[in-house]
């Protein structure tokens, strides 16, 4: 079930309307929102459900074991279990025909002709999420962060929750978990303010992302040969819609929870302002990037191995950051870029130390562009259905191959726009939270830019392109 | 984007009336969406409902084991063609079923109808002649057939269907395309033109060409004129190719009862003279009449429609509809396919 979808308005209002039941106690109010949001997932494919049973019970019962084994061997081996069947379970279905590609394409190198039939597997959605989310709470109750959660009610609305269930952002059971253990129910302010994310997201990803960016994108991106032009603004039309998709949902899924008294973390902190690929990343996707951090690279030993191992930890962190978005090479490359930027920004630290150049206003600006514009040559990869797509375009960004014009006349002046616009807001908006400006806002403009995006979304209707992130 | 970095913190939420915020919003919204209804009226749009694979998968469970079921299949022509209401006056004892799928070629549906021991009723085939030996001649109904036989795993998006018919039929600025909208209004700084095409929650179709720019008229029949291939099969390959794949389906469909006519939808102008040329109508069409086991139909034989006019070379205009219908159904009445008591 997407947001921006009658089906949604109208179960929202059913969740909403059975949450707030005068009488309803607590524990009703949670068993309440784990059922609908099991009829959330269900309405995609009833099928896949079961899925998220077997990840919630598996977790469940891991963590309450780890904590009762008594040896260290047996620790590791209840958390080897549950990796197994987690990573299994998201391994078949989703690399399970990348893993068959590539063995008979090194099977075919070797001179071995082999044609299996191929899997015919449906990518369950959200599956990515879910069992990042459920991970985390047996890695950290091996790992002695958190003890097992005492509510097996709670413990399945947090996998299941609804909001965050197939695009994030990804829940740590220790931000959910304690908010359940307080009574919440939905107040006027939480409604309003929520219902304010709720539109702000759906018009970054119904009218930014679905209408002004991505044709653009997908005109570009299916071309061969690309001239410059076209290149970098199918580039730049991606960089804008991806953002305007990914954080739009994200928005959503925090405004939807705070409309039932829960708060999400952020996911997403204006990044195109970062300077610099360490700081992109603490404003990109910050759930995945955090959990990487914390159940990867810092596992991995982080920083703590001498300089070569960090590289190295750097990037095995960006190359399965990298896989976790999608089942090909590409992902893979694009996730390598990342970390060959992490690595290369920390050798050019050691002779041109960021303190000094930070400081001026001119050599930040600098430094964002370059940080913004090698983000650009990064989606390259991440856009692109195959290498040759992708060197297509970076053909055309770097004046090498020259093509017909692909683009209409509109479509520069459309991603120019909302390019120009999405990048000085976030440059604006870099060191400020949201709830600052909306709060120095005089009352009449909030409505009439409260107003002004509900009717462009619903004018924007006809698209129908499903969140991006939804396929990872 | 919301600043706070631990959702164990309760939220900021701002200050502010926001009672007052959310009714004065409401108020600028409905403003806002009146006044941009009364614009896209005024221009001459009219409201349209969403044709996808689950609106026709509704449709498809209608054409049931009923012996007078009248199934019409085909692609945008027969869409634009068949009109239920005349349907339901010159033939009130039968139950007219719109199957044909926009831009797909009938052979998926007919292969589908034809997999259906329960289906007893007759299929009308729209049918021409370059449709057949194209490699995608069965797939492109692909993604409907399949939905149909699994709608039950798809409760969301059908229930989003079910649920969006009422708005957009009621509300010509949702068949306004937010794309088409945004691209006029920068690109030409006008208000959009209205699509000349709309359609019912029944997925009936209508065109209405006076809506139609002359010029964006002339660019679609170009462009249609272009894709017809330099090369076409011979006669002999051609009606092999529907002796292979085409004449199964037919005699699979009449073993379980149902019974198929196929009939050759009018074109005009340039794109019939290039029909006339490319392929002969008593080298092809007349020899696939002569030896297939459906009925077989052209539009030249059936006087009432034979002075009909594509305004687009192709289609039918809504004004026309109902002609071409009650000619249909008085050609299917001569040749006695309609099973009316």
């Amino acid at each position: 079930m997407q947001f921006n979808s009658y089906v949604f308005a109208a179960f929202f209002a059913v969740v909403l309307a059975g949450y707030n039941l005068p009488g309803l106690s607590w524990r009703g109010q949670k068993l309440w929102l784990l059922v609908t949001s099991y009829l959330f997932y269900a309405a995609w494919d009833p099928v896949f459900i079961t899925l998220v049973w077997l990840s919630t019970f598996v977790d469940w019962t891991a963590a309450r074991l780890i904590t009762r084994a008594g040896t260290p061997s047996r620790r590791r081996g209840l958390l080897i279990v549950s990796l197994v069947i987690n990573l299994g379970v998201l391994g078949y279905f989703k690399y399970g025909n990348f893993v068959l590609a590539n063995l008979v394409s090194a099977l075919h190198a070797l001179g071995v002709d082999y044609h299996p039939a191929p899997f015919d597997i449906v990518l369950p959605i959200g599956i990515s999420f879910y069992t990042f989310h459920t991970l985390s709470y047996t890695l950290d109750i091996y790992l002695g962060r958190t003890k097992p959660w005492p509510s097996f009610l709670d413990f399945a609305l947090y996998v299941t929750f609804f909001p965050a269930l197939v695009a994030g952002p990804i829940l740590r059971a220790s931000q959910f978990l304690p908010q359940c253990a307080q009574p919440r129910r939905t107040t006027g302010r939480l409604l309003a303010w929520g219902l304010t994310l709720v539109v702000l997201g759906l018009f970054e990803k119904c009218v930014l992302a679905d209408v002004m960016l991505a044709p653009a994108a997908d005109l570009v991106f299916t071309a061969n040969p690309v001239g410059p032009a076209d290149a970098w603004t199918g580039t730049l039309a991606f960089a804008g819609q991806i953002f305007c998709d990914f954080a739009g949902y994200s928005t959503c899924a925090i405004g939807v929870a705070l409309c039932l008294g829960f708060s999400l973390p952020d996911n997403f902190r204006f990044p195109y302002a970062a300077v610099g690929f360490s700081e992109f990343w603490t404003r990109w996707h910050i759930s995945l990037s955090t959990w990487l951090r914390d159940y990867l690279y810092i596992p991995l030993g982080g920083n703590r191995a001498g300089v070569a191992r960090t590289y190295v930890n750097l990037m095995l962190t960006m190359l399965i950051g990298g896989l976790w978005h999608g089942a090909s090479w590409t992902f893979v490359v694009w996730g390598g870029l990342h970390g060959a930027y992490l690595i290369g920004e920390r050798l050019v630290a050691r002779v041109l130390p960021p303190g000094a150049w930070r400081a001026r206003a001119g050599t930040r600006v600098a430094g964002a562009m370059i940080t913004f514009v090698l983000v650009c040559i990064a989606w390259v990869f991440f856009r692109a259905a195959s290498f040759a797509e992708a060197f297509a375009i970076l053909k055309g960004m770097f004046g090498v191959a020259r093509g017909p014009r692909v683009l209409p006349l509109v479509n520069y002046e459309l991603v120019g726009l909302v390019t120009v616009v999405l990048l000085a807001t976030q440059w604006a908006m870099r060191a400020r939270p949201l709830e600052d400006l909306v709060e120095r806002t005089p009352w009449a403009v909030r409505s009439l830019a409260l107003g002004t995006m509900i009717v462009a979304i619903i004018l924007m209707q006809g698209q129908d392109r499903a969140f991006i992130y939804f396929q990872f | 984007m919301p600043s706070s970095t631990s959702s164990s913190e309760p939220r900021k939420i701002p200050r502010g009336d926001w009672r007052v915020i959310w009714l004065v919003t409401g108020v600028v919204a409905i403003g806002l969406l009146g006044a941009a209804e009364l614009v896209t009226r005024a221009h001459g749009q009219r409201p349209s409902v969403v044709d996808d694979p689950i609106s026709w998968s509704l449709v498809r469970r209608t054409a049931d084991d009923d012996p007078r079921v009248v199934a019409f299949i085909g692609a945008s022509r027969m869409a634009l063609g068949y009109s239920a209401d005349a349907f339901a006056e010159a033939a009130p004892t039968l139950r007219g079923v719109q199957l044909a799928i926009d831009g797909a070629s009938p052979f998926g549906v007919l292969a589908d109808l034809a997999g259906d021991e329960h289906f007893r009723g007759l299929v009308v085939v729209d049918m021409i002649e370059w449709e057949v030996g194209v490699s995608d001649t069965f797939n492109d109904a692909r993604l409907y057939v399949s939905r149909e036989h699994a709608l039950w795993r798809a409760p969301g998006a059908l229930a989003n269907r079910i649920l969006a018919g009422s708005p957009q039929s009621e509300f010509a600025l949702l068949a306004l395309g937010g794309r088409r909208l945004v691209t006029s209004l920068v690109g030409k700084l006008q208000w959009p033109t209205p699509s000349w095409v709309a359609a019912d929650r029944d997925r009936i179709s209508r065109a209405d060409y006076s809506l139609a720019e002359p010029a964006a008229l002339r660019r679609k029949r170009d462009n249609r004129l272009d894709t017809i291939p330099a090369a076409t099969p011979s006669p002999d390959e051609w009606l092999a190719i529907i002796a292979r794949d085409i004449e199964p389906q037919l005699r699979q469909l009449r073993a379980h009862g149902g019974d198929v006519a196929v009939i050759h939808m009018p074109l005009s102008g340039r794109l019939l003279e290039v029909f006339d040329q490319k392929y002969p109508r008593q080298r092809y069409w007349d020899v696939f009449a002569a030896r297939s086991a459906a009925h077989v139909l052209h539009f030249r034989d059936i006087p009432a429609m034979a002075t009909l006019t594509c305004p687009d070379e192709m289609h039918l205009d809504q004004k026309d509809h109902a002609a071409f219908t009650r000619a249909l159904v008085g050609a299917l009445r001569e040749r006695h396919l309609l099973r009316e008591p």
